[in-house]
């Protein structure tokens, strides 16, 4: 189908940046020796001129001898200066195509592509590291058409139909930002280093300033507190920007194909059919503005950044979500309305939260002054797990199971029963006491698997979606109270 | 809720669980040990000493006496030809379903423990996941190995 390509020549300096970045300590510690035998002469230069001749000359040669093709419906990819290397991977098991820009493949025209399959680790099967655009979209082409001209999914499709394109707009960015959880991870980061800075100060300063600042102190940790918050805020905004800036969302036939970043753009590809779950979430600062996240598990996709799953959408109105994923990925098109759970579950929901809080603060309570003040800590453990309880939910419509729970922002899980792995329903003592049980379904992520359980659930819903899961037929219509289905 | 799984697993686990919970036993004996031996030197007070002479004749009949008993008794499974069925746990039962044809892969294991007692213990893995149906004879252990690879092999769905 083609011939063995190599990877642009950029990729050469791209791999002597990387190995000199390896390099770096071992060089600037060998630096410093030379440095103090008070010998740094020729020979010094000459060994690290021979140590950089010779990773050019290693580089090269790997460039050399790595090649990819396409054949016989596999990426074919041969490596290896001595040891030979070929990895072929088959076109239907490819979960995921990335293509990302970084600054040097920007200065050239070039992208990067990582391919990933159902494999588990965070490390791509495939890397190339830089191709030109043409032949990455070539390859991308090659390895996405022919894998859908035997699925059924796209013979519905016709050829001349126009791929759709969703754009996010600079408002909508600006929300997304403005709103993420990134401020959480921020917080936190302020909390730690509010708490280190005394470390920095001298005690005996402290002691004796102490008592005549303490007034005016309080003013300006205050104020410190406030513009680090700000600060930090405005960090983990840029980093939202960056990140999903210029995002677009395509449809064409049966790929997904995202495109993301200001500085480094990149571009993702999923095929549909290679879509686990989708997951709708609505986090702490966004839910109650009426905005959610939408996200996919896959096999493939996402990094570490994203939690190994892949962001469809950074942000929109949740009103909106139900025509968008019509619209957008038909396939995934089921209710995101769940049946709420027994009342008898909430105090359970309450304690699970409120006994490991209680824990801490009785005894804080009792024995520092000023203790009293932590009352509202159990209060607040109350109100979460009082809201745990009121967004867990369960749903089950046609082929779709739809599981909606809350850790702190609300998450809404919409899956296919063929995408379940496996189904588990817990029940415990307690639980079993007053007929509840929990379910948890597994199903394939970046990172072998994902598991999603919604607690305390009335023990014959468990028992009519662990039927549904077995045989599909068997779940219940019109028949119990407790078991609706809007089809 | 559905009828529990048909089958158990081997008797002869309740004889390897024990032996496992020995073992844990000593180890946690070994420890007691150690907690005399610097209150030999250091003065520590006498209600600790029974605190932990307590815990550990607690953990001696849980071990060792009790929790196997109660593991055993609990473990079900059954394996029709599209579905594996597991039931197990202690203080938390939890049931398991694993359509066939998710069903990635199958093995058999076995530690020096159940070697010698002649079990294996047969694992199944999907996509996402790994399940184990512990201490099974090897005939019975081989035996279903090779018939749930079967039936996975007939029923093939891409993930």
């Amino acid at each position: 189908m083609s011939n063995p390509k190599r990877l642009h020549p950029v990729a050469l300096v791209l791999g002597l940046l990387r190995q000199l970045r390896e390099l770096a300590i071992p060089f600037i510690v060998f630096l410093f020796i030379g440095r103090e035998n008070n010998e740094f002469t020729g020979w010094y230069a000459l060994a690290i001129v021979g140590l950089l001749v010779l990773s050019l000359i290693i580089g090269a040669l790997k460039w050399f001898f790595f090649t990819y093709r396409v054949e016989e419906g596999e990426l074919r990819i041969e490596q290896g200066v001595f040891v030979k290397k070929r990895r072929y991977i088959p076109m239907e098991r490819i979960q995921s195509i990335d293509f990302s820009q970084g600054v040097v493949q920007r200065l050239f025209g070039l992208v990067k592509i990582q391919i990933e399959t159902a494999g588990g680790g965070d490390e791509p099967e495939a890397v190339l590291s830089a191709v030109t655009k043409d032949d990455g979209e070539t390859l991308r082409h090659q390895l996405t058409e022919k894998k859908s001209a035997d699925k059924e999914l796209d013979d519905q499709e016709e050829p001349g139909k126009q791929a759709i394109m969703k754009k996010l707009s600079r408002k909508d960015l600006l929300i997304a930002a403005s709103t993420s959880s990134g401020i959480g991870v921020a917080l936190s980061f302020v909390a730690a280093f509010g708490s280190q800075i005394d470390n920095f100060i001298p005690d005996a300063f402290f002691i004796t300033l102490t008592e005549q600042l303490i007034q005016s102190s309080i003013a300006l940790i205050v104020s410190v507190v406030l513009i680090v918050l700000f600060v930090s805020w405005v960090l983990s905004i840029t980093g939202v920007l960056l990140q999903y800036g210029r995002f677009t969302l395509v449809r064409s036939g049966s790929d997904l194909i995202i495109e993301r970043g200001l500085l480094e753009r990149r571009q993702l590809t999923i095929p549909v059919n290679r879509i686990q779950a989708v997951r709708m979430v609505e986090g702490l600062f966004r839910q109650p503005f009426g905005y959610a996240a939408l996200h996919v598990e896959s096999g493939g996709g996402g990094g570490k950044e994203e939690k190994f799953s892949t962001v469809l959408f950074p942000i929109m109105r949740k009103k909106n979500v139900a025509s968008f994923l019509a619209e957008v990925v038909p396939e995934f098109h089921s209710t995101l309305e769940v049946n709420a759970l027994p009342s008898r579950s909430v105090w359970r929901y309450i304690i699970r939260v409120l006994l490991p809080v209680a824990i801490i603060v009785v005894p804080v309570m009792i024995f520092v002054p000023y203790g009293k003040l932590s009352l509202v800590l159990l209060g607040g453990a109350v109100l979460v797990g009082y809201l745990r309880y009121k967004d867990a939910g369960w749903n089950i419509n046609g082929s779709f199971l739809t599981l909606q729970f809350r850790k702190f922002g609300r998450v809404t899980v919409l899956t296919p029963r063929r995408r379940i792995q496996s189904s588990i329903i817990k029940m415990s003592y307690f639980q079993k006491r007053k007929r509840l049980a929990s379910y948890q379904i597994s199903i394939l992520s970046s990172l072998s698997g994902r598991h999603f359980m919604v607690q305390d659930m009335d023990e014959d819903v468990c028992a009519a979606i662990f039927g549904w899961y077995s045989k599909p037929d068997s779940f219940p219509r019109n028949k119990d109270e407790h078991i609706k289905n809007d089809r | 809720m559905r009828p529990i799984p048909s089958q158990r697993i081997n008797q002869k686990a309740l004889t390897v669980w024990r032996i496992t919970g020995a073992i844990h036993s000593f180890l946690a004996l070994l420890l007691l040990a150690g907690y005399f031996a610097v209150s030999y030197y250091v003065d520590l007070p006498d209600w600790i000493s029974v605190m932990v002479v307590l815990l550990f004749i607690i953990e001696l009949l849980l071990e060792v006496f009790l929790l196997p008993k109660l593991r055993w008794k609990r473990w079900r499974y059954h394996v029709s030809e599209h579905e594996i069925e597991l039931m197990h746990g202690v203080f938390i039962i939890r049931r398991t379903l694993i359509p066939m044809v998710r069903v990635q892969h199958v093995d058999t294991k076995q530690g020096p423990l159940l070697r010698s007692y002649k079990l294996s213990t047969v694992t199944v893995s999907t996509a996402a996941t790994v399940h184990e149906i512990p201490a099974l004879s090897n005939e019975v252990a081989d035996g279903l190995r090779d018939h749930i690879s079967q039936l996975a092999r007939v029923a093939t769905d891409d993930v």
